[in-house]
């Protein structure tokens, strides 16, 4: 039954990204200060539709590869972590289309250093590195508040796992923003080059986007256990936190991964934007 | 800021590299303290070994024109006015070589005619 309600929401999902197509360029690139040129515009294009198709096919797979498992292996429980597997797929299929694009060809390269605040937010990195520490901290108050009995799924070990991923997933995918933004970037014009600035910019955004909703999806699973407790302070103030963080993790991904933000190198004369 | 390299070229990338650095200060492009990009950022970005990029640094720390500081990067050190004036000395400097060359003297004797000079214009020899 489970698996049957997996395939349709999957179907769903995919209906809604048929319906909603990739932004229109020139929309794309006036919301990140990009100027389009015959040059630069079909290497736009090309990432938009591709960053599109991949991002939402790991998505689809993330939402009905866990139950397909679970069903698989007889299970009768429900996949642990409900937004995990999606985020997971998104951050791969983001990471596919980073891969995939085409390399630029040419001799010319910037003598600007490509650093990690120039292509997000600093508020943005110190925003996924607090919540991972943060989330932490929660795990090792759930650690110690015994978990009821009833949760089930909630267990001890569940709780260290959860608590070792928070700390773990700000790193790893601050590693990968890195990565994406090191790529090698042999340039022919200036204007490849902002395009190119850009395009990094959107894969970096995505995936700290989806960091931040992963973090927030560990923060709620983690509070569920708080709220689930004996302890009727920790009851008290955590229920209505655990609902909100629940609510709120679909959200947040959308919100983080699509937000503007102009590339401007240290040797341009205008300061970075100030979006998070 | 870009920085352009011609494979065609008889100049070596490592000395085309260094070129266009010096030019780019001299036009006042890149200022003093600002950073150049690390090593391997420009070797992966220009197609070359990370050795070729390094020995560019390397000449231009040798020149005085840029610091490099290990883990902090490579920062540019002097400004515009500072390597014309450098330049100048230098070009002076060949001169007195290239005479002493001439008039068969050695370094030593070209060190003294300088300390002379220098002696002379009321400066610390």
């Amino acid at each position: 039954m489970a698996y049957v309600i997996a395939i349709v929401v999957a179907v769903g999902v995919v209906g809604v990204v048929m319906i909603v197509k990739p932004p229109p360029v020139a929309e794309w690139a006036r919301s990140r200060s990009l100027v389009l040129t015959a040059g630069n515009r079909p290497f736009v294009q090309r990432y938009l539709r591709s960053a599109q198709l991949l991002r939402t096919s790991g998505v689809v797979v993330g939402l009905v590869l866990p139950y397909a498992v679970v069903d698989a292996l007889g299970l009768r429980t429900r996949p642990p972590g409900s937004l995990l597997w999606p985020i997971l797929g998104y951050v791969l299929g983001t990471i596919a289309a980073e891969v995939t694009r085409p390399r630029l060809d040419g001799t010319r390269a910037t003598l600007s250093p490509r650093e990690l605040p120039t292509y997000v937010s600093r508020r943005r990195i110190t925003l996924a590195r607090v919540l991972g520490l943060a989330t932490a901290g929660v795990a090792l108050l759930a650690y110690v508040v015994e978990p009821r009995e009833t949760i089930g799924i909630l267990t001890r070990p569940w709780i260290v796992a959860v608590g070792l991923a928070a700390l773990a997933a700000p790193v790893l995918l601050e590693c990968i923003e890195r990565w994406i933004i090191h790529r090698p970037q042999p340039i022919s014009s200036p204007s490849l080059l902002a395009a190119d600035d850009a395009m990094r910019s959107q894969s970096v955004h995505s995936i700290s986007g989806a960091g931040i909703a992963l973090q927030i999806t560990l923060l709620a699973e983690l509070l569920i256990v708080l709220a689930s407790s004996d302890v009727d302070l920790l009851r008290r103030w955590t229920t209505v936190p655990a609902m909100l963080a629940s609510s709120v993790a679909p959200f947040a991904w959308l919100w983080f991964a699509n937000r503007r933000w102009a590339v401007r190198r240290p040797d341009d004369a205008t300061n970075p934007g100030a979006s998070c | 800021m870009l920085i352009d390299l011609d494979p065609a070229s008889d100049v070596p990338p490592y000395e085309q590299i260094r070129i266009q650095v010096r030019a780019l200060i001299l036009t006042g492009e890149l200022e003093v303290g600002m950073r150049l990009p690390p090593i391997r950022q420009l070797a992966g970005d220009l197609g070359l070994a990370a050795g070729t990029v390094a020995r560019a640094y390397q000449a231009l720390d040798a020149d005085g024109v840029v610091q490099s500081r290990g883990a902090r990067g490579t920062t540019v050190a002097q400004s515009a006015a500072s390597i014309q004036h450098t330049d100048e000395l230098l070009d002076a400097a060949r001169q007195l070589a290239a005479t002493a060359h001439r008039s068969r003297r050695g370094l030593d004797d070209a060190v003294v005619a300088l300390r002379v000079a220098f002696a002379a214009q009321g400066g610390r020899a």
